[in-house]
């Protein structure tokens, strides 16, 4: 509300200011215009008495002048002026001797024409309520000199200015309330825009991340407007993508604590149980398998969540591997579980060289080979196969196993996300596995995708930025 | 005979229930998935379900809508202990929350107690030729009538709900005297060994090594 008041006000008063000033200043330049002409008028019944009373005089030669006969030529000559009032004057021990009227302002003429040597002068004085321009001229006759004076009333200049005056005075009113009514009205628009956009920016603040402005004008409230839409959109993205990482830790959490939490709840119970009750030696062996299984499955999941942890990209040292080495080493370790299960699991590697961890990268195709063979009934086959495709160097683990849902296979690497919990227990599984292979990937900038059939088998495949090889410092360059 | 339905995945922990719940002297279903549960809970009477939040198919809440609708009393057991999910599970009409891990002997209690809010709970317990009415406190064999303080007869009372059970001093002095434990294992000795006097049950209440007292029936 202030904003527009403060434009009214600032509006408005700058008008009529400015109205005032052009009023003023036209007023007195039209005044001064009629001041100026009166004045031109007044000497030229100046200029035209004197003509007329030389020609009146020399055109009855033996005139005497004596006062009586000067008054009366003065009487035939001012016939003729309308406006002007004449006086003839002479002059007498320094004053002017008249028989008209007038004579102290004629005296100041007399004295002003004397000071400036001049031989004309004007003033105008307001006498009786009246505004009189008096004119004074000294003219020398016939070796006498003689005082013209004139006089002319000009109230109408006065009278015309004042009425101007007042007029315009009312103009400047109605102009300024007009104006100053459509100002209020354009103004009022123009912050109705910036309410708008006030609205806009509470209701986002309180809360609703879709509010937007809905102001498109071409001006700077609406590039404004613009670019608020354009803030708020990406404070509405980034709030999402925090509150949705803010859930996503959550649910990680809960899910961990799930985790933990089921498996020491056996162990405490079993264990619980086998302290305070008498059981049968068939029951103690049983609960006694109980508490190991499940302190075998917290220790797999402390290990993980060990690994998972400490994978932070900053601290990894890569090496140049030779991937061949690397996939047999892994299948290296798996071979005695693979043999106990009755699996048999078959190799086929083309030489190329990745930037790795060692050790993480034998984790990731272990862990691989591991789901394979949890998958894989006896007497089925696993099949590693790696290959530079591009600038890719490509593993992938083949099984002939159950395989994955195609609901499920979206969510394999979220973790503890199982897809056959009691399952996956049993064969000592924490949920984790994939979880950690995808960071692995990650980690080295690759990437791993699944494709999967139920009851037919599962593919995992990783593909690694291939690198040309590096000469280890350490061994050959003694 | 009191029928409980356990849903649990995890097996372990199912097992260990039924277990603990058998020897208490329920009768015990147990349901490794959500459609199992709610397949029983149609086809079969309960007076008691024990439901864990997580399960495949249909979760801990899901069920809780068809059991209140049969009228029949829910405890929650959950690893997750966040007190929102708490008041969740409570404000749908679960009768109790236990959360994992617990102490067997704590949910045995809270059945119980929940059985009792539902007028289900015995308020004549038998063991062996002895009766023991709660509500009158009093306690028979043959119908003679044995004198038992009420100490005595508290004492007694926790024995016969958690028969077989190791019960440590410390627990038998706080359910009993219902104040902490600190040290006055010799009050605990003194009643157990009135007790055993008075019931000639010299036998049956045995002294368990490094852990307390257990009613062996």
């Amino acid at each position: 509300m202030k904003l527009y008041w403060k434009i009214f006000l600032l509006t408005t008063s700058m008008t009529m200011m400015l109205f005032a000033l052009f009023g003023s200043s036209m007023m007195y330049l039209s005044f001064s215009n009629s001041f100026d002409y009166e004045i031109e008028q007044g000497y030229s019944s100046q200029k035209t008495w004197h003509l007329l009373f030389t020609t009146m005089h020399s055109s009855s030669l033996d005139v005497l002048l004596n006062p009586d006969s000067i008054a009366e030529m003065d009487r035939n000559i001012s016939a003729y002026f309308a406006e002007d009032e004449f006086s003839l004057m002479t002059e007498e021990n320094g004053e002017l001797v008249s028989g008209g009227g007038y004579l102290s302002e004629y005296e100041e003429l007399r004295k002003r024409m004397e000071n400036g040597e001049r031989d004309a002068a004007y003033m105008v004085r307001e006498v009786s309520g009246h505004h009189l321009l008096f004119y004074l001229s000294k003219m020398q006759l016939s070796g006498e000199y003689y005082y013209v004076g004139s006089c002319r009333n000009v109230d109408k200049l006065y009278l015309d200015r004042d009425r101007l005056y007042q007029e315009y005075l009312i103009l400047i009113i109605v102009l300024t309330a007009v104006g100053s009514i459509i100002v209020f009205i354009v103004s009022k628009l123009f912050t109705k825009d910036i309410e708008k956009l006030r609205k806009m920016a509470r209701r986002f603040a309180g809360g609703d991340y879709s509010a937007r402005s809905q102001i498109y004008t071409e001006d700077e409230i609406g590039s404004l407007s613009r670019d608020i839409n354009r803030m708020a959109d990406q404070l509405e993205k980034n709030i999402i993508e925090l509150q949705d990482s803010l859930r996503r830790q959550e649910e990680f959490t809960a899910a961990f604590s799930h985790e933990l939490k089921t498996p020491m709840t056996a162990i405490v119970g079993y264990s619980e149980m086998m302290r305070s009750m008498k059981l049968t030696e068939e029951e103690i062996i049983d609960y006694s398998m109980y508490i190991c299984r499940q302190g075998k499955r917290l220790e797999k999941l402390s290990h993980q969540m060990l690994d998972l942890m400490g994978l932070t990209p900053e601290e990894l040292q890569f090496e140049h591997l030779l991937m061949p080495m690397i996939l047999k080493e892994a299948v290296q370790g798996a071979s005695f579980s693979l043999n106990e299960a009755g699996i048999v699991c078959r190799v086929q590697a083309q030489a190329g060289y990745v930037a790795g961890s060692r050790e993480l990268l034998v984790m990731l195709f272990g862990n691989l080979l591991d789901n394979a063979r949890k998958a894989s009934e006896k007497g089925k086959k696993i099949f590693v196969k790696g290959g530079i495709q591009g600038t890719e160097y490509v593993v992938t683990v083949f099984d002939e196993g159950r395989g994955i849902p195609a609901k499920d296979i979206g969510r394999v690497t979220e973790a503890f996300y199982m897809v056959d919990k009691s399952r996956a227990r049993k064969q000592g599984g924490s949920g984790l596995g994939l979880t950690l292979c995808k960071r692995i990937v990650d980690a080295h900038h690759g990437r791993m995708s699944i494709r999967s059939r139920e009851s037919v088998g599962t593919a995992v495949h990783v593909s690694l930025p291939v690198v040309g090889k590096e000469e280890q410092p350490n061994e050959n360059n003694l | 005979m009191w029928k409980i339905l356990i849903a649990e995945d995890d097996e372990a922990i199912s097992n260990l229930i039924k277990v603990n719940l058998t020897k208490a002297g329920y009768a015990c279903t147990c349901a490794s998935d959500g459609k199992e549960a709610a397949d029983r809970m149609e086809r079969e009477h309960f007076d008691l379900a024990l439901f864990d939040i997580m399960l495949p198919y249909f979760n801990g809440y899901d069920l809780m809508d068809y059991a209140s609708g049969l009228g029949l009393p829910v405890i929650f057991i959950t690893a997750m202990d966040r007190v929102d999910q708490k008041v969740k599970g409570l404000k749908m009409g679960a009768d109790d929350y236990i959360t994992k891990p617990f102490d067997i002997v704590e949910l045995l209690a809270r059945v119980e107690v929940v059985l009792r809010r539902y007028h289900k709970t015995n308020d004549v317990m038998q063991i062996g030729d002895l009766t023991i009415n709660l509500q009158s406190h009093t306690v028979t064999r043959n119908g003679q009538e044995i004198a038992l303080t009420l100490k005595e007869f508290e004492l007694l009372a926790l024995f016969a709900r958690n028969r077989n059970i190791a019960l440590s001093r410390e627990r038998i002095y706080e359910n009993v005297w219902e104040s902490d434990f600190m040290g006055q294992s010799r009050t605990v000795d003194l009643h157990v060994q009135r007790l055993k006097k008075k019931l000639g049950w010299d036998k049956e209440i045995k002294s368990v090594y490094k852990v307390g007292y257990r009613l062996e029936v």
